[in-house]
């Protein structure tokens, strides 16, 4: 249900963009780092703590850790956003062409 | 609506964040965990894992140089003894340092700090607690005290580690400080203490005095008598010197009181495994092609991840020694220098005795001591728990030592309260016995070295250059009277209080003609040794294959022949068993499973080999055989002991009609026929089953299963079906989950000593390294590492992988 109100309030808004961009942003670096350590160490250890956590291989635990690092990057990323834009609005706020 | 939409993106943000920094369930804190910046990932070591070749460590005083040979094993290499010290402390702890503090914390009964709310750790933690485990490390500290040299050891090791521990961003933190979300604490000395006593409790806590009581009082004399005697003969004791003990000895003036008889209902303590013991033996130049004397020393202990021991050089201006080391104490434990070389077994005696105290009242203030009411020191002992409020246990401290049982621990429905005493209570120096070892240059120092050792017992082989063999049952051992303290004691009189017998009285020996001594927990002397020896259990096996074996090898022993010996897989108790057992079944009324058993266990050769399946149809049988001849020892509501698998298989040979071999469970009356019977075809219809599933074999590799775990039980971090034979009461003790921990060959040649090692697991505590587990093939396989006694930091070029040098801060 929450998840529900979130879209209404991201969906095709500027914050949207601002959330993808922590997403991709951070996911996409934790996975490069993770995929580097793990092949500089033969995933040695990626395959032990994957089992230990449930998952099927170390690319599984890989994804998980770039998941985990996407949503802190979105989140955060959105809440900056968010806070420079109601701090923007209040400027603005007798402009007939802003919302 | 924008600041609900920031307010809302906020909330969760800062809920994310915390979610994934605390521990949810026991999954760890997964965004610290899994953070590539500072998680799991940063522990992955690679090829290319930089290795500072220059540390700058403050607390030294002068520069050390550590050379690490291909097997990873250090070499250090200080100017004086408090930076060698030092730089073992931080050398170790770079490697070890988790599962030293993981094992200190066991040993002090904080386990629940770790790993929070769970009855098990709780109570694990109350008895360590009880048992006085802080209670004796701080006695032995304060016996430290006294002896400068080893005071200066013990506490550069420690602040070695501290440097190490200092040095520790999160990025560093080993492996399972960021699994289980905590960080180290500072090192003391009191922890290299408890890390002596850990070990102590493993080697000295057996014993079964309490189950005597029940089962005197439940069985009688008789029938107690023949199910566990003093002794199983014949004898083939450690040292055979019949008529020969030479002094005096002190008799013990003690009146024995009646026994208490009673049976004690409590819930007691878990004990540690009967098979820690261990195999060391040493034969003289008479019997080797060299001329030389070679000495070899193999501990038996329960196997896990990380390993108990850790490989170490040590080199000083007045010492230079290489061996066993057991990370959080200094020095190294089992070893040899270019002089002398030294193993050690469990040498078991009764070390710990129950005394029954009578309090006043229910207040526990005070209790009855010859005549008088004595005060009752009370101790409050704080158990912090992870996640959850810290619990306090109060501990009354008698004359005797702490009362384990009362109506908080595990208690019984009578008001009864029994005090324990134990060896390891005492304080004892044995820390500054092993400094002293290692500096040993020849037998006369080895003795002296020994006269600072009280506990926890153990058989010192010995060997050296000037072609020397010894042996030298060492401990501080209680003179006791007939039967004195293998049963409850009466605690209301001081008459049962521990004297002791004085260390030149032990049992000992020196070149014997025989050409070798050796010790496998057997018992120690003949039956001319003038005081009273009674212990948990003893051995009668591994000490006469290995007797046997080295009485047989003529005067060309090599290295290689000792290596076999240390992995032999005879199984002499089958030997000695198996045709009686055949001979007991009826084989003209057999099915095609059992005839199929006959067939397997009549071919076989007696040997624990991996792909014998002889091996294990005899074990399928000995176990069910063992569980029916004493099935009313495990269905008695009170604790009882379990007799030895010797004396098992005496009674049913010698005492077939032997009362006890009746099965509970049955309306008819068995006998030692029947249950042979019973166990063969029970044995029958097992190893068919197994025959058919078609997931595993009957070989005994797969039968037996030896696993190796990591010390938090953690599945995916051990080693499953380890190719490697043996079992109890084989000289290759390895069973399931226990073993030759370290297995160690020093040939004495005075040009030169020559040696070899081999452990179940790697140099490295670090689950991400190659070198967490590296040895153990090899180990399996019966292979050694050569331990290269450097005499320099360049003498072996060679072997050298990686040099570092460690210089001090200034």
């Amino acid at each position: 249900m929450a998840g529900a109100a979130l879209a209404t309030i991201i969906v095709y808004t500027k914050g949207f963009y601002s959330f993808l961009a922590g997403f991709s942003g951070v996911g996409g670096l934790w996975f490069f780092l993770a995929n580097s350590l793990d092949t500089a160490n033969q995933s040695l250890l990626s395959g032990k703590v994957a089992a230990l956590l449930g998952l099927e291989s170390s690319m599984q635990l890989i994804l998980a850790t770039a998941l985990v690092g996407a949503l802190i990057g979105g989140f955060s990323s959105l809440t900056g956003s968010l806070f420079a834009s109601m701090l923007k609005k209040e400027k603005k706020s007798n402009s007939p062409y802003h919302e | 609506m924008k600041a609900f939409k920031f307010i809302f993106s906020l909330v969760i943000t800062i809920s994310l964040g915390y979610a994934l920094s605390i521990k949810l369930g026991s999954a760890p804190p997964l965004g610290n965990f899994l953070s590539p910046t500072v998680g799991f990932w940063q522990n992955g070591e690679s090829n290319e894992t930089e290795f500072d070749e220059h540390l700058d460590l403050e607390g030294l005083t002068e520069q050390v140089s550590v050379v690490y040979d291909e097997s990873m094993f250090p070499h250090i290499f200080a100017q004086n003894n408090h930076d060698l010290y030092f730089a073992q402390g931080y050398i170790t702890a770079k490697d070890r340092l988790w599962q030293m503090e993981f094992q200190t914390y066991a040993a002090a009964g904080r386990l629940s700090e770790i790993l929070g709310v769970n009855k098990g750790v709780q109570d694990y933690d109350r008895t360590a607690r009880r048992k006085g485990m802080v209670f004796a490390a701080e006695n032995f500290m304060e016996a430290m005290q006294s002896e400068p040299e080893i005071l200066l050891a013990v506490t550069a090791y420690t602040d070695g580690v501290n440097r190490y521990i200092q040095s520790l961003s999160q990025a560093d933190l080993p492996f399972e400080y960021k699994l289980l979300g905590y960080k180290p604490e500072p090192w003391t000395n009191l922890k290299a203490a408890l890390l002596l006593k850990y070990m102590a409790n493993d080697l000295s806590f057996g014993e079964k005095d309490l189950q005597n009581t029940n089962a005197l009082a439940l069985l009688g004399r008789e029938t107690f008598d023949l199910l566990y005697p003093d002794m199983d003969t014949p004898l083939d004791p450690i040292v055979s010197k019949p008529g020969e003990w030479d002094f005096e000895p002190i008799r013990r003036d003690s009146v024995a009181s009646p026994l208490v008889a009673e049976l004690i209902t409590n819930k007691l303590v878990p004990e540690p495994t009967i098979y820690n013991g261990s195999n060391n033996w040493a034969v003289s130049g008479s019997k080797t092609k060299s001329g030389n004397p070679i000495l070899c020393s193999d501990p038996h202990l329960g196997l896990n991840l990380p390993s108990l021991w850790y490989t170490i050089q040590l080199s000083s201006p007045d010492v230079n020694v290489m061996g066993a080391s057991l990370p959080g104490s200094p020095n190294v434990i089992i070893g040899f220098n270019d002089s002398i070389a030294w193993g050690v077994t469990n040498a078991q005696r009764d070390l710990v005795d129950w005394y029954k105290i009578t309090f006043k009242d229910d207040t526990h203030n005070e209790y009855k001591l010859d005549g008088k009411w004595v005060t009752t020191e009370k101790k409050i002992e704080e158990i912090k728990i992870a996640g959850a409020e810290p619990i306090y246990d109060t501990v009354l401290y008698t004359h005797f030592g702490p009362v384990m049982f009362d109506d908080s621990f595990h208690p019984s429905s009578e008001k009864k309260y029994y005090a324990l005493r134990w060896i390891a209570h005492d304080p004892s120096l044995e820390a500054f016995a092993f400094y002293k070892l290692n500096r040993a240059k020849n037998h006369a120092d080895y003795m002296a070295a020994l006269d600072y050792y009280s506990a926890p017992a153990q058989n010192f082989a010995f060997a050296s250059a000037q072609g020397d063999i010894a042996m030298r049952v060492q401990g501080k051992y209680p003179n006791k009277g007939f039967e004195e303290g293998k049963f409850l004691l009466d605690g209301s009189t001081t008459k049962h209080d521990w004297t002791f017998i004085p260390f030149e009285q032990n049992i000992m020996d020196k070149n014997p003609e025989r050409g070798f001594i050796s010790s496998a927990n057997q018992y120690p002397a003949d039956t001319t040794y003038p005081y009273y020896i009674t212990a948990r259990s003893y051995e009668s096996y591994r000490n006469r294959r290995i007797n046997n074996r080295l009485r047989t090898m003529d005067s060309s022993i090599v290295v290689e022949d000792l290596m076999e010996l240390q992995n032999d897989n005879y199984n002499l108790k089958a030997a000695e068993s198996l045709p009686y057992f055949l001979s007991v079944v009826d084989t003209l009324a057999l099915n095609s499973n059992e005839k199929e058993a006959l067939n397997m266990l009549k071919k076989w050769n007696f040997y624990n080999s991996i792909d014998s399946k002889g091996a294990s149809y005899y074990e399928a049988w000995w176990d069910t055989l063992y569980r029916l001849s004493w099935d009313e020892l495990k269905a008695s509501k009170v604790a009882l002991g379990y007799p030895t698998a010797y004396n098992t298989i005496k009674l049913l040979k010698d005492n077939p009609y032997f009362e006890l071999f009746d099965l509970k469970s049955s309306t008819a009356k068995e006998n030692g026929y029947d249950i042979i019977t019973k166990s063969f075809k029970d044995m029958a219809v097992v190893m068919n089953e197994r025959a058919q599933d078609s997931t595993t074999s009957l070989n005994w590799q797969d039968y037996k299963q030896t696993y190796i775990k990591h010390l938090l039980r953690l599945k995916p971090f051990g080693t499953y079906n380890i190719p490697i034979g043996g079992n109890h009461n084989i000289v290759n003790a390895t069973s399931e989950n226990h073993g030759p921990s370290w297995r160690m060959i020093v040939e004495l040649d005075p040009n030169g000593v020559k040696a070899y090692g081999v452990y179940p697991g790697g140099q490295s505590g670090n689950p991400g390294s190659v070198h967490y587990d590296d040895m153990i093939d090899d180990w399996a396989a019966g292979k050694y590492f050569n331990l290269y006694l450097m005499k320099a930091p360049d003498s072996e070029p060679n072997h050298t992988q990686v040099q570092q040098t460690l210089n001090p801060l200034n």
